[in-house]
């Protein structure tokens, strides 16, 4: 049955790529054995149910009047002929793949992610890719392909498995506007819990991946990291949700932990060893506002937490001169290290 | 209804590519596809099943092998070209593409944007509607320690085959430290970028993390990457190959933070207190000695003695 099928699609398509004109209705049953075997009603409901399968693969299958040329576009106005007044074609211009003139470089960039390590988790983006790859294949100038200069790793966390398994359908909730539901394993508690969000945007950043969510259950938007995000079901039938005018996502780029919090904003003014100062420069990012002509710098945090780690494991490129309350705290933190080494 | 259609778009597909490698060995189409050359020729079999009606000689297709085991086509002009790109297919593009954007603003956006673009342009009307302001929503975020200009300077050697002088942080000494280098290849790894070079310090072939190239300069001298280096080879291994000077390091997290150590890191195992251990093989200890510190007393090197001392040294030398 399967293999009939796909058999008469195939050569439904094919006629209808090679004729230029539109072909009768009556014409293309008589051409296909398949249809001709069929009694009227039932070759009429084939013809409906293998249309709209083609149609749903891309295939831009047009309707038009043999009479007047014209396309019929709406359903409504094609019950209004007979059937020996529509013909079928499928429109060229739409259905070939374009030139897409692509650079050495990019196709190199391309058979590297094309070919690349997939997680097995990913089935449907390893197939996706597949595809197109062979089609753009065919774009693919013969000759010797030069070395390539880049190599991709396989993604060995532990992480990345279960990201793949939600990324397909978040990037689709993302783009579509679709409020989501699902369980968050939030590891500070170690529980987890259901959630309804409306996802605004996701985030790679240095190999992992977050999305950026408006929270129903806290009312505010929450950052969540992809790979703890399970049971999620996209909520097509409520109504889409728009990202509002004022939400930032500039905020949410490449901000260091201790910008993340939501506490006080303290300014640190930091001494830094000059030697690593460019390192400490990078690792600092735009927002540190640097003394010209000297190593200090200032940095505003809002979450001390996460600065208090970063500075203790630093102290020997940088030093917190302000406020003395922060210089403790990193000090107390490294006297505790270095007691357990010391026994 | 899934299975048919499934059948159909592989063989809209696969048409067009056999079409376009008429001539070639098949041996070379099969390993292309990414499949055994048994299967091809079961498939170009089941090809000639198919045809145009009204089926007259002309109009059943033809697929077959010659002597010299090159694939031959016939009758199938209709599928020169394949079907247009489709929105999932662009977009698991998108998505495969995006790591390669994070930290190589100056490096390989240029080409990440430019092949995105034209796969925009190629997309149906209705489709690109779809993907409008994909960019804003879908996004890599550039890391602080990203070292765009260090990277573009190492592949500009890679191109044109020259030596290049860089200045390397090593963790260990905590300073800077110039050595030539003859960049061999490039390896994204975990969201950061990774150059694989001859150097000459050292006598071998190493991994640089570009993020700690304060500086590189192209030099005069040429070089010549060795015949059978395959850097995406090499990518699929370990990208930091044992020198068999590694010792074992022992570490141990407290349960407190445990499920963040296991939830990065495949290796660790967890404990029955709830505490976790991760064993690594390493050479170099300043780099773990850093990261442990960043737990404070939430995690501890149990050994070697020198790893531990390493820690010491650290705070010792704090300012």
């Amino acid at each position: 049955m399967a293999q009939q099928k796909t058999e008469r699609l195939l050569e439904l398509v094919s006629l209808l790529l090679k004729h230029r004109r539109p072909v009768p209705k009556p014409e293309i049953r008589r051409l296909l054995p398949h249809y001709q075997r069929l009694s009227g009603p039932s070759f009429d409901r084939t013809f409906e149910r293998d249309k709209r399968e083609l149609r749903s693969l891309g295939v831009p299958l047009k309707v038009y009047s043999i009479e007047s040329g014209e396309e019929v576009d709406n359903p409504a106005r094609a019950a209004k002929y007979e059937a020996q007044e529509l013909g079928y074609l499928i429109d060229h211009q739409e259905y070939y793949l374009p030139r897409l003139d692509l650079a050495s470089e990019e196709w190199a960039v391309i058979s590297l992610v094309c070919a690349g390590p997939q997680s097995p988790a990913a089935k449907d983006q390893a197939k996706a890719l597949a595809s197109l790859a062979q089609k753009i294949g065919c774009q693919k100038p013969g000759g010797n392909e030069r070395r390539s200069e880049i190599g991709l790793s396989a993604n060995a966390r532990p992480e990345a498995a279960a990201e793949a398994k939600v990324l397909g359908r978040l990037q689709q909730a993302v783009k579509e506007g679709v409020s989501i539901r699902f369980s968050y394993h939030s590891i500070q508690r170690d529980a987890k819990d259901q959630r309804q969000a409306d996802p605004y945007l996701l985030i790679y950043n240095a190999g992992v991946w977050y999305l950026i969510a408006y929270c129903h259950k806290r009312k505010e938007v929450r950052t969540f990291k992809v790979s703890r995000i399970q049971e999620l079901k996209l909520l097509n039938g409520q109504p889409r949700f728009n990202v509002p005018k004022d939400f930032d996502k500039t905020k949410y780029l490449g901000r260091k932990a201790w910008e993340m919090g939501g506490g006080l904003v303290v300014p640190i003014t930091l001494k830094v060893k000059p030697e690593s100062a460019w390192l400490i420069k990078k690792e600092l990012g735009p927002q540190a506002a640097w003394n010209k002509g000297t190593d200090r710098v200032t940095i505003t945090v809002s979450n001390p937490d996460p600065f208090i780690r970063w500075a203790a494991a630093h102290c020997d490129q940088v030093r917190v001169e302000q406020p003395e309350e922060m210089a403790r705290q990193v000090k107390v933190r490294l006297q505790q290290v270095l007691k357990i080494y010391q026994n | 209804m899934a299975k048919t259609s499934g059948e159909l778009e592989r063989l809209l597909t696969l048409i067009p590519f056999l079409n376009s490698r008429q001539g070639q060995p098949v041996q070379d189409i099969a390993a292309e596809l990414g499949i055994s050359q048994a299967r091809l020729l079961k498939d170009l079999d089941s090809l000639c099943l198919y045809g145009t009606p009204p089926f007259g000689p002309n109009d059943l297709f033809m697929a077959t092998v010659d002597e010299q085991g090159r694939l031959e086509m016939a009758y199938t002009e209709q599928f020169a070209a394949p079907l247009h790109l489709l929105p999932n297919e662009a977009m698991a593009l998108r998505m495969s593409l995006l790591p390669l954007l994070a930290g190589s603003s100056g490096a390989y956006g240029k080409t990440v944007k430019g092949i995105l673009d034209k796969i925009d342009r190629a997309l149906l009307p209705q489709d690109r509607l779809a993907v409008d302001h994909l960019d804003e929503k879908i996004m890599a975020a550039a890391p602080g320690s990203a070292n765009p200009g260090a990277l573009e300077t190492l592949r500009q050697a890679r191109r044109q085959n020259v030596q290049t002088e860089i200045e390397y942080y090593s963790g260990s000494s905590g300073q800077s430290s110039s050595r030539t280098i003859e960049p061999y290849g490039f390896v994204m790894f975990n969201g950061s970028w990774y150059a694989v070079a001859f150097c000459h310090k050292s006598r071998e072939q190493r991994t640089f993390k570009v993020s700690r190239i304060k500086q590189a300069r192209l030099l005069k001298q040429r070089y010549q990457i060795p015949e059978g280096f395959d850097i995406n080879k090499f990518a699929q291994g370990h990208i930091f190959k044992p020198t068999g000077n590694e010792q074992k390091v022992v570490l141990w997290f407290s349960p407190a933070i445990a499920r963040w150590i296991l939830e990065r890191n495949a290796q660790a195992t967890k404990n029955r207190d709830g505490s976790a251990s991760l064993s690594l093989m390493a050479q170099n200890f300043a780099w773990i000695a850093r990261w442990v510190l960043l737990y404070g007393p939430e995690a501890r090197i149990i050994e070697p003695k020198e790893a531990r001392d390493e820690v010491k040294k650290i705070i010792a030398g704090a300012l």
